[in-house]
């Protein structure tokens, strides 16, 4: 196989490439039509893309279905609500500290849920998950914050005192290059031996194990990965609504991730961001005709998983190539 | 004073525990037989606990009878239309939808019952409305009893505890001692060879999961005088249902049993005794995780649940 650099690789350009370069210039351009609302979404997008993209680490090379994804995108969030409760503002805190903890809370969480395969993995990843979610509503700061009132953020972790990141746009630009970072460095992970010894434990773990590799602590050096990557977007997912609660951490919101994932195309890193656009725009779409939105988005999915296996990314990838089949 | 107090608590805990099973045997089947990731069991749950709040309200209004006895007849009669329809919704469900997606993989059962699940919120929301819908208890069923002297018990919880024992005895001797039950333990150990041995398999599929879809609906329409049903209320039950059937064992019917009444009783007494001792602030937060922490213990030792059934 010829080698693949970041993006274009060495075949020649085709419609994938297209798609995802038109892709980048809508969300580099959006900012410049002065819609609020339009940069929103936009700015939604970016940060959604980059737990999906850590989740498709875990899903789509590891082959294990983590149902619990949100319990990172509520603990980076909470990182950051706390710190600023605490008078603690600056970014260069506030977004490393919300990182150290996610991984801190997949090295807990890896250690007893990857002990478990299958079905298994599905339920306990969901039940820690929806653990957190108790203990975010129940914990309260003070008299007026935490639990079901969740926590506010009065302005945005500030990074370089001359960005002003109360600008949507600003925040929005700083979000994608956050993104293009979360990207590259996915990209260089997932193509790395250690990224080739992880989708081996997928595909035959007992052949992984004779050949000498520790499964449960590659694994587990996945989860972290995967955990911090999605604790950093949990913050600036805090940032952006400036505002999180125990919903963040709801088990919807998690299957609502593992949506985006398999949708778009798991196991190729651009399409869970694919996938993440298609369900925001989707959510915006049919929720501004109906407030029953679910009720069509529902029976799509069922349509999508009895005939569309490959997710979209998969329908525009050239035939014959790309990776396993994320199972 | 406080002995009699964590009697009840206990009580309320087995109560609770029983309700769990009702879940748990048909959920933990449904894996064991079919490997089928199934989200919408707790969907069942609560559209069981609608349609059961539905009928009953609907036969009062249809006899007019305000009689203690004829209103508790009432009342069992809507409690077994509700099961009723939820089996049918449930045979209906495998037949169209379910019995196609038993060849993809776990994902797959994860997407498309979770697409179901987020179909049939909705759909409970626009039948019946967002807001809980109650339904009174059975008038004979409504003073408290004396169990010992000085010691009063909801006459309703005890009620429902003795319907969800008996069913599961009924599901035991089901499983133990009937052809179907003895097909069903068959499938759970070997679907494949069941099939070849010219049993129909489709049909024992369809059976299992009315079944657990009936079961589940017991669970939510007796459930429903306790807590009002309304949309969403599945979910949470769904959630421990999985962790009943984790520290259980996948498939073991016996393991979903001991562990529903473990879950129960640890869930109960967490609410009541943490915050006793811990303080109204970490109290609560304690006790609202410590079935999980329970969980993490259980898997920490025996990945695969207490009572796992023959294979992983």
């Amino acid at each position: 196989m010829a080698p693949r650099s970041f993006l274009f690789g060495a075949q020649k350009f085709d419609l994938r490439h297209a798609i995802m370069l038109a892709g980048f210039a809508v969300l580099l351009i959006v900012p410049l039509f002065g819609d609020a609302y339009l940069v929103r979404i936009a700015s939604r997008i970016v940060v959604l893309s980059m737990v999906a993209v850590s989740l498709d680490i875990l899903l789509g090379y590891g082959g294990l279905i983590s149902f619990g994804h949100a319990m990172f995108l509520g603990s980076g969030g909470y990182v950051v609500g706390v710190l600023a409760f605490f008078g603690v503002e600056n970014g260069f805190v506030a977004y490393p500290a919300a990182i150290l903890l996610s991984v801190t809370l997949a090295a807990l969480v890896g250690l007893i849920v990857l002990r478990t395969v299958g079905v298994y993995f599905i339920m306990i990843t969901l039940a820690f998950a929806q653990m957190l979610y108790y203990l975010a509503n129940a914990i309260r700061i003070g008299e007026d914050y935490g639990g079901d009132e969740g926590l506010p953020l009065s302005r945005r972790s500030p990074l370089f005192g001359i960005l002003n990141f109360d600008d949507p746009a600003v925040f929005h630009y700083f979000a994608l290059a956050v993104l293009l970072a979360i990207l590259f460095v996915s990209y260089k992970l997932v193509h790395s031996r250690f990224g080739r010894v992880i989708e081996a434990c997928r595909d035959n773990e007992r052949r992984a194990k004779s050949l000498g590799y520790d499964t449960f602590r590659y694994r587990l050096v996945a989860f972290m990965i995967s955990g911090g990557i999605a604790g950093l977007a949990g913050a600036m997912h805090m940032n952006l609504q400036k505002f999180v609660s125990p919903d963040e951490l709801h088990w919807i919101i998690s299957g609502d991730l593992l949506i985006m994932v398999i949708v778009g195309g798991a196991n190729s890193l651009i399409g869970p961001i694919i996938g993440t656009s298609v369900f925001v725009l989707l959510e915006e779409g049919i929720s501004n005709y109906t407030e029953h939105w679910m009720a069509i988005f529902g029976p799509l999915l069922i349509l999508v998983v009895l005939f569309g296996r490959r997710g979209i990314y998969g329908l525009i990838r050239p035939r014959g190539e790309g990776g396993g089949e994320g199972r | 004073m406080t002995g009699l107090l964590i009697a009840e608590q206990i009580l309320n805990g087995v109560q609770l525990g029983i309700m769990l099973f009702l879940m748990a045997a048909g959920l933990t089947l449904i894996f064991g037989i079919m490997d089928f990731v199934n989200l919408t069991h707790g969907s069942l749950y609560m559209l069981g606990g609608f349609f059961g709040a539905q009928s009953i309200a609907w036969l009062t209004a249809l006899t007019g009878w305000t009689d203690v006895w004829p209103l508790t007849v009432v009342f069992t009669l809507g409690v077994l239309l509700g099961v009723l329809i939820t089996v049918a919704l449930g045979a209906v469900l495998e037949f169209s939808i379910f019995r196609r997606l038993y060849v993809g993989s776990h994902l797959d059962h994860v997407l498309a019952t979770f697409g179901l699940l987020l179909f049939f919120n909705e759909f409970a929301k626009i039948l019946f409305g967002s807001e809980p819908m109650d339904v009174p208890k059975p008038p004979s069923l409504i003073t408290p009893i004396e169990l010992v002297p000085g010691m009063t018990y909801s006459s309703y919880r005890l009620a429902i505890t003795a319907v969800g024992i008996a069913v599961a005895i009924g599901l035991y001797l089901l499983i133990s001692r009937t052809r179907i039950g003895m097909l069903i333990r068959a499938g759970a150990s070997n679907r494949e060879m069941v099939g070849g041995l010219g049993m129909n398999i489709n049909r024992l599929y369809t059976l299992v999961f009315a079944l657990g879809a009936g079961l589940a609906a017991l669970a939510g329409v007796m459930t429903t005088p306790l807590t009002s049903v309304q949309v969403g209320i599945g979910e949470e039950i769904m959630i421990l249902t999985f962790v009943v059937i984790v520290i259980g064992g996948i498939g073991s019917i016996r393991g979903a049993f001991f562990a529903s009444i473990l879950i129960g009783v640890i869930d109960t007494m967490g609410r009541f005794l943490l915050p006793m001792f811990l303080g109204y602030t970490a109290g609560p937060a304690v006790a609202a995780m410590a079935i999980y922490l329970a969980m993490a213990c259980v898997l920490f030792f025996r990945p695969s649940g207490l009572f796992a059934a023959g294979r992983g």
